[in-house]
């Protein structure tokens, strides 16, 4: 099941007020995606349970779970969506010990320069919809490939 | 009257005859020896003709003088001469204790003529058994035993008779005043030896001394008696004797008056540490102790002066060495003193980093939210201009004056933040660049990106007056501590904004040169005179008072470069400016090893 990346739904976490609002206030003047934000990861998690996710941005240091593990739920929840961290200069360090363990896509330095972080965005949806396009591939061409070995079997059958 | 023809009177007559001729031999005898006493022979002489007389004329074999001791010898008697009738010395019989014993006790004439079987004398015969028969006299002077006379064995069968032994006490008596001149004449020669040995011995005391032993006559001053280390000591080759001690004695200013009555007053008198002066020797000095002594009645100055070269160049050296220690410790104090200051300072640093560190964190989310704002805010107004100008619009709306106006107002205003808030985030990422908290580990840093960090933060310094060119080369990385660098590159930023007085530039430049990279920040300041040139690097030299920012000196930078296996120099013209090159090397090989 396919959603398009025209109608991508992207989260956005953050301990503080403001950095949600100039995230969001720019995501939304510049693109057509549809951006929520939550300013605890538990509030988030709530509702990615149930909802569409293709893209999370989350602050790295927060009261009551870090961005790192909060980042590893969402995988379980979403593990195509895309995961970014957003990390102060001084955390920069377990940012990218992070990014290795487990395998996030990029990490925003704070302050960031919003054309950069467009970019960042962008890409991480292009990949998000290309990774499940291509696994959609690979099932239907398994799927081709054992309807062939069938087929291939009942002519074999058919011959004896 | 006898009869004529009997044997009686003749015999008589013959007895008499012998009498008689004994006689005369008794008194030629006698006034032979009286003549030999009152003649010019020797003492020895003398004595040896007695004894030899005494044997002839009692016809003995063997006759003795021996003289009584006052040695203290064990055996009392002491043999002067003895003589055998023909004159000749031969060996002596032993006169033995026990003859001795009786003589000493008795102090009479003793006459033997059996020794072996006396009943007096005993075992001691057995072992004596030369002496057959003997005749022993005292001799006496001034009512004194003072020797023996001693005939020994008879030559006739009959033994001393009566005659015998009043011949031998007549002889005995004229001898004894003789004897009793020899006897002193040998005392007197035995103390004489004894005066000699001694007389030798404090000779020897004095010369052996090891020190200088001079005497002086206390009126006359002059020197009676000088041993031999004195000639040496006081350098007088020919002697001292008769030398004024004025003269000898190398006491500057000796005020021989004054020197004199003090000696007289107290005794003694001290000189210490006197120097020597010799032409062609080495110096030497000397401690001068003078005493008043009395000498047989006679006042005499006793000088003695002990060499004491060795201990005066000890306490020579001594204060030599106390002096270089002193000097020493002088410097390991400055050069506490400057690491003390050096490290109060680095620590100084540390702290500011590490304030400087956490703010520019806390900052990072506000400054965040508005510069993202700011560029939302802009672009939000662009796109209303769109809209305002665009087809679908209503004219009145699209050239509505006040909608323009404010429009227009709040895109400049928009785009002023936006430019503010972009130098902010500038401030803050030099801040944290300068105050880099990795310090503690090497790190590859772009020299250039502190320089311009660097740059950013002195700007206000800089800003209308003084104009920066930058002409960066081609450098690699560098592994260092970037924040030293950078407090490097801060202190000649700093330095060259204020050795320019009013307007002027300030030049840049790096290039690698081989295995260094260097950066030269030249100013068209007042420049460094020659003279500081040299010292400029000092700690603690400075010709300003205390400096903006910082405070570090350029020792601390000169150190840094150091540590970094690198160099700082600088060039300089008075009235032009100056030039400061800093090189570091492009790697090292210790790298884990010393570490700033």
């Amino acid at each position: 099941m396919s959603d398009s990346k025209a109608e991508a739904r992207i989260i956005v976490v953050d301990d503080e007020e403001m950095v949600l609002t100039s995230v969001r206030t720019y995501l939304e003047l510049e693109t057509e995606y549809d951006v929520s934000t939550f300013v605890t990861p538990g509030s988030a998690l709530d509702d990615l349970a149930g909802s569409r996710c293709d893209l999370v941005i989350s602050d790295y240091l927060m009261p009551d779970m870090n961005g790192i593990e909060f980042l590893g739920r969402v995988k379980q929840l979403h593990p195509f969506a895309t995961r970014i961290l957003l990390t102060g200069y001084a955390d920069k360090e377990n940012a990218i010990k992070a990014i290795n363990e487990i395998g996030l896509y990029q990490y925003i330095e704070k302050p960031w320069d919003n054309d950069e972080m467009k970019i960042i965005i962008e890409n991480g949806l292009e990949r998000r919809f290309l990774m499940e396009r291509l696994e959609q591939k690979i099932a239907e061409v398994q799927n081709v490939q054992q309807s062939l070995q069938d087929i291939q079997s009942q002519i074999i059958k058919a011959f004896m | 009257m006898s009869e004529p023809g009997t044997a009686q009177p003749l015999a008589e007559l013959e007895a008499e005859i012998g009498r008689l001729k004994r006689a005369v031999e008794e008194l030629s005898t006698l006034n032979a020896i009286s003549s030999a006493i009152s003649s010019t022979l020797s003492l020895n002489e003398v004595v040896e003709m007695i004894v030899q007389e005494s044997v002839r004329a009692i016809n003995v074999e063997q006759g003795a003088v021996m003289l009584l001791r006052q040695d203290g010898d064990a055996d009392p008697f002491r043999t002067m001469v003895r003589k055998n009738d023909t004159g000749s010395n031969i060996v002596p019989f032993r006169f033995g204790q026990q003859l001795t014993g009786w003589m000493l006790k008795h102090q009479k004439p003793l006459v033997i003529n059996d020794l072996a079987n006396d009943p007096r004398f005993g075992i001691l015969a057995g072992e004596d058994l030369q002496i057959r028969s003997l005749l022993s006299v005292p001799l006496r002077a001034k009512g004194q035993m003072v020797g023996l006379l001693n005939i020994f064995n008879k030559r006739t069968a009959d033994g001393f008779t009566r005659d015998d032994q009043r011949l031998l006490t007549i002889i005995a008596s004229q001898s004894a005043q003789i004897v009793e001149s020899a006897r002193l004449y040998e005392e007197l020669q035995r103390r004489s030896n004894e005066l000699l040995d001694s007389e030798r011995k404090y000779r020897a005391l004095i010369a052996e001394a090891g020190a200088a032993i001079l005497l002086a006559d206390f009126k006359s001053r002059r020197v009676i008696e000088a041993n031999e280390m004195a000639s040496s000591l006081l350098g007088a080759g020919a002697g001292l004797r008769g030398l004024s001690l004025k003269r000898v004695l190398p006491v500057e200013d000796f005020g021989e008056d004054e020197a004199i009555k003090r000696l007289e007053a107290e005794g003694n008198l001290r000189f210490s540490s006197v120097p020597v002066s010799r032409k062609s020797q080495e110096e030497l000095y000397i401690d001068i102790g003078a005493t008043l002594i009395s000498i047989g009645g006679n006042r005499i100055v006793q000088v003695i002066c002990h060499d004491v070269t060795e201990r005066v160049k000890l306490s020579q050296h001594l204060r030599v060495h106390a002096e270089e220690l002193e000097r020493e410790v002088d410097e390991r104090t400055r050069d506490l003193r400057a690491s003390q200051a050096r490290l109060v300072q680095q620590e100084k640093m540390a702290a500011l980093g590490r304030l400087v560190a956490g703010v520019a964190h806390e900052m990072n989310t506000p400054i965040g939210t508005i510069t993202s704002n700011a560029d939302t805010l802009e672009r939000s107004l662009t796109k209303m201009r769109g809209i305002l100008t665009s087809e679908d619009m209503p004219a009145e709306v699209t050239n509505h004056r006040m909608l323009n106006k404010v429009l227009g107002l709040v895109e400049e205003i928009a785009r002023v933040n936006r430019l503010a808030s972009d130098r902010i985030v500038g401030i803050v990422s030099s801040l944290r660049n300068f105050a880099r908290l990795d310090e503690s580990e090497l790190k590859e840093a772009d020299l250039h990106e502190g320089l311009d960090s660097t740059l950013t933060l002195v700007h206000h310094e800089l800003k209308n007056r003084i104009t920066v060119l930058k002409e960066y080369g081609e450098i690699p990385a560098i592994k260092c501590h970037p924040n030293q660098i950078n407090q490097v590159f801060m202190n000649l930023l700093v330095n060259a904004s204020q050795a320019i007085d009013g307007e002027g530039d300030i030049r840049i430049r790096s290039w690698r040169d081989g295995k260094m990279v260097n950066v030269q920040i030249t100013d068209s300041g007042v420049g460094i005179p020659q003279d500081n040139l040299d010292r400029i690097f000092d700690p603690g030299f400075t010709t300003k008072g205390v400096g903006v920012g910082t405070g570090l000196g350029l020792s601390i930078c000169f150190k840094i470069a150091q540590d970094h296996g690198g160099n700082i120099d600088v060039t300089s013209k008075v009235g032009e400016g100056s030039a400061f090159t800093l090189s570091l090397p492009v790697s090292r090989d210790d790298e884990d090893g010393q570490d700033a």
